[in-house]
């Protein structure tokens, strides 16, 4: 774990540390014999393992890869979570209210249910006041100790836990207005922005460029002013591209 | 007295350079890195300083640059023997999953650039910068695998000091916001994080709120304005 890694760290423990293991499930056997770091993270220290487990966890990564009570299974903070983490609140939201429940002792929690896409839209459309933490727990978090990233601006935000993700948020917010204020199809605007990228990159067959052409042309007799609309959007390999789809047409 | 002449470095690169988003490959970062390869002195490198900032741009590829993935698997080293899942000959033994957790963590994916430059823009000593820029064995993440190589530097001296703003007035590094505002740098439109500005670049500790640079890459035209004096 580096030391940007450690920052985060901070905030995450303060919510989802080994208080919110001990509070919602059991606190597992400390330092069970055999196990001398974290299966994990590899961490020393404090260690938490159940009876028949092969893995010890540290107080951090226990609450990813540990078992809690109430939670069905797998019994652990997984795919499907995210959390939502400042200095002062923590959201926490899944799909299924029964699961929620287990987090219910703990103070200044908020349990939301809903899903991942539309948990992590709403982050990266109305973020709170920095610094806060966004993450989307995945199936496996063996990573999750390194890959926890704070952000400190409403402009450019993280979405860490299985992976992380750096998006230029204000970027995506003035995008997603402005697909909102012309109305243009999913459906179009994705083929438009895909034959726009191919030909800004330049690397394609004079075929496939043709065919770009014409994509485009096509796309601006249906939806005038498309064109001088997705000169204006992030290119479909980035992480923007990604986000303004998705927060663009959110499904109701 | 230190020489405070603005110039330009180019690299040509032999391989595909890794360089993460969070990452900038700074000037003052790589010439930190030779000091320390070489076991020299490297608080004190021969570029100008505003506070504790040098004048020293980030890395900015030169061209259109073709993306790839890097992809390594670590080994096992000598920790892993003694993790008691891996116990030769045992029924319990040998439960390894590249897959899934934990092992998943060896595996290591990173964006290359392949490009054929990238330069930097800096002010101060533009020899000595280039005589220890040269003594590095490569740039970027993974340059021990073969990544980053580059075939020569070369140094040139210009007119103006963008080091720290390029001429289109976007930034050319990380820079702090306490020094955008001595600066008199407008950040209104620039993303702010906290990151590091001043070696040692990984030591977060160091962090404070910084106004980012956009611009990663330029065209070869750009080069030329910059050369022939912004």
């Amino acid at each position: 774990v580096n030391s940007k890694s450690r920052a985060s760290l901070a905030l995450y423990y303060q919510w989802f540390g080994a208080r919110a293991y001990a509070t919602c499930g059991k606190s597992g056997i400390i330092n069970k014999p055999g196990f001398t770091s974290c299966s994990a993270c590899g961490g020393t220290g404090r260690l938490h393992s159940s009876e028949m487990g092969y893995h010890a966890f540290c107080d951090v990564c226990v609450t990813v890869g540990g078992s809690y009570a109430g939670i069905k299974n797998p019994g652990r903070m997984g795919g499907g979570w995210t959390a939502l983490i400042t200095p002062d609140s923590a959201v926490l939201s899944t799909g299924a209210d029964e699961n929620l429940e287990a987090f219910k002792p703990m103070a200044n929690v908020q349990l939301h249910k809903n899903t991942v896409q539309k948990s992590l839209i709403q982050g990266l459309m109305t973020p709170p006041e920095p610094p806060f933490m966004l993450i989307a727990f995945g199936n496996s978090n063996v990573d999750t100790c390194k890959q926890l990233r704070a952000s400190y601006s409403k402009d450019l935000i993280y979405i860490c836990g299985a992976r992380i993700d750096r998006v230029d948020a204000r970027y995506v917010r003035h995008t997603v207005s402005a697909i909102k204020e012309y109305g243009f199809p999913k459906k179009q605007t994705q083929q438009a922005v895909t034959a726009y990228s191919l030909l800004a990159r330049g690397m394609a067959t004079a075929s496939a460029i043709e065919q770009a052409k014409k994509t485009i042309t096509d796309a601006e007799l249906k939806n005038p002013g498309i064109i001088d609309f997705i000169r204006s959007m992030p290119m479909t390999d980035s992480t923007e591209y990604k986000w303004t789809m998705a927060c663009a047409y959110e499904k109701e | 007295m230190q020489k405070t002449t603005p110039f330009l470095i180019e690299a040509m690169l032999d391989s595909p350079v890794i360089i993460s988003p969070e990452a900038y490959l700074t000037l003052d970062s790589l010439l930190s890195a030779s000091c320390q390869l070489h076991g020299e002195n490297y608080t004190a490198l021969p570029l100008a300083r505003t506070d504790d900032m040098y004048h020293a741009s980030a890395g900015i590829l030169v061209g259109n640059p073709i993306s790839s993935e890097a992809t390594f698997i670590a080994r096992m080293t000598v920790r892993d023997y003694s993790d008691k899942r891996i116990i030769p000959n045992k029924r319990t033994g040998l439960v390894v999953s590249l897959v899934a957790f934990p092992d998943k963590a060896r595996l290591d994916r990173h964006q290359a650039f392949h490009v054929p430059k990238m330069i930097w823009l800096g002010c101060g000593d533009p020899d000595e910068t280039l005589r220890i820029l040269s003594r590095l064995p490569g740039i970027g993440k993974r340059c021990n695998s073969g990544f980053g190589q580059v075939s020569s530097f070369s140094v040139l001296p210009i007119q103006e000091d963008f080091s720290i703003k390029l001429p289109d007035s976007t930034l050319a590094r990380p820079v702090p916001v306490s020094v955008c505002r001595q600066l008199k740098i407008d950040t209104s439109h620039t993303l702010l994080d906290r990151a590091t500005y001043k070696p040692d670049y990984f030591d977060f500790s160091h962090a404070d709120i910084c106004a980012l640079p956009s611009t990663r890459q330029i065209t070869e035209d750009d080069v030329v304005f910059i050369k022939e004096g912004g």
